[in-house]
């Protein structure tokens, strides 16, 4: 390996291995670089959005992209490229916090569940097999109707929703390596059940993990446009990618430019997502890196 | 002529990391009625030559680059998939080393059977059934019409390997490839089905290729032997000249590395005057569950695996626990580690009673206990470095200042022999003695006073075997340390263990000096088991005339 100091006294952790092996994978780079892009322009929108987001220009209509309104107007008048904007700061951000609140419940859940086994696994898991019974839809209504609507309590339902097919995941790959040797080694050498949960079993199940990461952030982006189509999500004048297509949809066949724009920018993120995903998947295993 | 002649075969993989030439032209003959071993340690090439002949490799990665093989005039390797696939399992079949995962266990033993006949014969099924009895029988399973109905876990190991052979020897082959096909069984077992090979090969004149790591093994059953190393055959000859002339450098090292050679006055126990008692167990009683408790089953079904078992160990001892595979040896392992928990019984290390500690006081008596495991593929988290593996116990009982990790971690590196600079590498880049030796510094760095080895030496090859049991040696005497070295290899207990004690179904039988136990053995069970220890001699050879 050849990022390996020859007078390598010092040990690093497999994080810090993994960021050395992630920079040496290009695709992977140019994917962070692109979601970091998107992200810094949804912290910066207010201030560098070129129109506002709610002004309708009716006089103008749907004009194509010419070079005030680059990415064009949509029906209302309104500048698509700063809709766009505005958008991303809601779909980045249900995209990342309900898929964090679906890691963090998930991962813990069926570690748990999984290292513990026995009983203690067939209640957890079978409370999850209950939630999942549960229609979703009706479960998000009812926590609107009881808690009014928000977008912040939208992104936590709708992580609550999520973190049961990661629980039942992660539960899986727990049982499998729970038999393996090293495990029982760490008992031996004396660690505590969380520090072998935390040390031994997690590092090495991040693969799957971070496969279903990426699976799961545009999943989630998308439902977010569903519930928002159906008004439990955000409301119009604000807007998010997924509302964006929906309404580009609508009127493909004269204004094309209406989807073409939100569309495209959700592909490049989901894109970057994913060479992002792989690479770290490659760079947590030192398995996969021979160069 | 010869059945197979195989001249200048070589193979090649090409993988992404560049060209890994597994086999070099090599050349055989082999005659029918005839065994010839290949033997060689892992890597050396001997299983990649004989999957080349059948096609088994998957191409690419793999591919012939040359040679030619002919059977009965045909060349194997230039046959395509149809006629590769008429040969193999009808003209030449193979059995495999793991029993346990080359039978479906979905299928009944009788479907499983006939497959091959239903399939190269196109026999009927009334008929091949009948057919698969009387093999079932020739192998000496009992019962065999009601044995056909049964699934594969009904069997046990041996039996299993006894199914494969039955198998294998359906389609009435002319030769037949072993590939270790004693390695995952016992001892007894493994004399066994020596016994009923050479007894179905003399009554069908049936030529074998036995690919074998192990030349106790070889010296048993072979006519000829192939030593190969690196994809090249270093040496051929008659068994018997072989053994008593070898001629290249590697086969003598090979002949070496048998334990039975090594000199069991390497380590003897040497009192030191004030007998210190390491760990004294009385009565000792484990179980482990079957099948646990649920809605249906309220009671869990348990299964005794120790039994009543008393022993001491004093301090720089080293004591053998020897028996076949389930009789309980790991079982014991576990509980005097706590990883189990005993059914009744004392476990005393140095004075304490170890059985009543609260799960806080467990943590304090993990600096004194450790276990080295079997495979060091699989006791090692492959997600963290050397480094971080050695570093971890250190820290947890803050065995030494912070400031002394590195220095404390290099020494435990040279310590086993191998090198500091190497400690940021994860498992997978040593090789399997090497990853012995880490869990063996990891073992080490709490400066345990009792080490438990479970078949630390079962999965490595013959000459590794013999360097990683000189290390425990040296370290046993180094540090005083007192060990358990648990093995179903006799010729292992008895060049390492200063006492040696019999287990059998769960209870220990026999427990004395080593060399009382092989010379005088005062049970049945002991007898058998050292009965059917290989031969390092090739003296009980039959005569290849007798064919």
């Amino acid at each position: 390996m050849s990022s390996l100091d020859p007078s390598g006294e010092q040990g690093r952790s497999l994080w810090q291995d993994a960021i050395a092996r992630l920079g040496q994978n290009r695709l992977a780079m140019l994917g962070l670089y692109l979601l970091a892009f998107m992200v810094i322009i949804a912290l910066l929108t207010p201030w560098i959005a070129p129109y506002s987001y709610e002004t309708q220009q009716l006089d103008l209509g749907a004009i194509a992209p010419n070079a005030r309104h680059w990415f064009g107007t949509d029906t209302f008048g309104r500048d698509l490229l700063t809709r766009i904007m505005y958008g991303g700061r809601v779909s980045l951000a249900v995209g990342f916090i309900a898929t964090a609140v679906a890691l963090v419940i998930g991962v813990l859940w069926g570690a748990v569940a999984g290292y513990i086994g026995g009983r203690t696994d067939a209640v957890m898991m079978r409370i999850v097999d209950i939630l999942y019974a549960l229609p979703f839809m009706i479960f998000i209504i009812l926590l609107m109707v009881v808690f009014g609507r928000s977008i912040l309590l939208l992104f936590l339902a709708i992580g609550c929703v999520e973190w049961l097919t990661m629980a039942r995941i992660v539960r899986g790959q727990v049982l499998a390596l729970k038999q393996q040797e090293f495990i029982e080694a760490a008992v031996v050498i004396g660690l505590s059940h969380w520090q072998i949960i935390y040390r031994h079993i997690i590092p090495n199940i991040l693969g799957p993990i971070i496969v279903y990461i990426t699976l799961t952030i545009p999943s989630v982006m998308l439902l977010e446009a569903f519930l928002s189509f159906l008004g439990l999500g955000i409301q119009p004048p604000q807007s998010s990618w997924g509302l964006l297509i929906s309404y580009g949809v609508e009127t493909m066949e004269e204004y094309p430019w209406l989807l073409l724009f939100p569309g495209l920018v959700l592909s490049i993120t989901l894109f970057a997502l994913n060479f992002l995903g792989d690479g770290l998947r490659d760079a947590l295993d030192p398995k996969a890196s021979k160069d | 002529m010869a059945l197979l002649s195989v001249t200048n075969l070589a193979t090649s993989f090409y993988t992404r990391d560049g060209v890994v030439k597994a086999v070099q032209g090599i050349s055989f003959d082999v005659e029918r009625g005839e065994t010839v071993a290949i033997v060689g340690e892992s890597g050396s090439g001997k299983s990649v030559a004989c999957y080349s002949l059948l096609q088994l490799l998957p191409q690419p990665p793999a591919r012939i680059e040359s040679g030619r093989a002919l059977f009965e005039g045909i060349d194997l390797l230039q046959c395509n998939a149809k006629e590769i696939r008429a040969i193999r399992g009808n003209r030449i079949a193979m059995i495999f080393q793991d029993p346990m995962t080359s039978l479906n266990p979905y299928l009944t033993i009788g479907e499983q059977l006939i497959e091959p006949l239903r399939l190269h014969q196109s026999m009927g099924k009334a008929e091949a059934l009948i057919k698969a009895e009387a093999a079932l029988e020739e192998v000496g399973i009992e019962d065999a019409s009601k044995r056909l109905q049964q699934y594969p876990h009904e069997f046990s190991g041996g039996m299993r390997q006894r199914v494969m052979i039955a198998m294998a020897l359906m389609s009435e082959p002319d030769l037949l490839i072993a590939d270790e096909p004693t390695t995952a069984l016992d001892v007894t077992i493994q004399a066994q089905i020596f016994k009923l090979i050479k007894t179905i090969q003399q009554r069908r004149n049936l030529a074998v290729i036995f690919i074998t790591h192990d030349l106790a093994v070889v010296a048993q059953i072979s006519n000829r032997v192939l030593v190969m190393q690196s994809g090249k055959v270093v040496e051929q000859g008659n068994t018997a000249d072989l053994f008593k002339n070898p001629q290249h450098q590697y086969t003598r090292m090979l002949l070496d590395a048998i334990p039975a050679d090594a000199k069991p006055e390497q380590h003897r126990y040497k009192s030191n005057g004030a007998e210190e008692t390491v760990l004294t167990v009385s009565n000792l009683n484990s179980s482990y569950i079957e099948r646990p408790a649920s809605f249906f089953h309220r009671q869990a079904s348990t299964f005794k695996a120790v039994r009543n078992v008393s022993l001491t160990l004093r301090r720089g001892e080293i004591l053998g626990l020897v028996g076949e595979s389930g009789c309980g040896k790991s079982s014991l392992a576990k509980t005097i580690l706590r990883l189990v928990k005993e059914d009744s019984g004392s476990i005393q290390l140095q004075g304490n009673e170890i059985t009543t500690l609260k799960p806080r006081e467990v943590k304090n008596l993990r600096k004194d206990l450790q276990i080295i495991f079997q495979d060091p593929y699989a006791s090692l988290n492959p997600r963290m470095s050397v480094y971080d593996t050695l570093l971890e116990p250190l820290k947890l009982h803050s065995i030494v200042p912070s400031t002394q990790y590195n220095d404390c971690i290099s020494q435990l590196m040279l310590e086993v022999g191998l090198s500091p600079r190497d400690i940021r590498k994860y498992p997978h880049e040593f090789s399997g003695g090497q990853r012995q030796r880490i869990a063996i510094a990891r073992a080490l760095a709490v400066r345990p006073k009792l080490i438990i080895a479970d078949e630390p030496v079962s999965a490595l090859d013959v000459t590794i075997q013999a360097q990683v049991l000189k290390l425990m040696l040296h370290i046993v005497a180094k540090y005083q340390l007192s060990m358990i070295f648990i093995s179903h290899d006799l010729s292992v207990i008895r060049s390492v263990c200063d006492r040696t004690a019999v287990m059998y179904k769960g209870e220990i039988i026999e427990m004395d000096e080593t060399e009382k136990v092989f010379n005088q053995p005062q049970q049945q069970y002991t007898r058998r088991l050292l009965e059917a220890i290989p031969a390092h001699e090739p003296k009980q050879q039959a005569e290849p005339g007798n064919y």
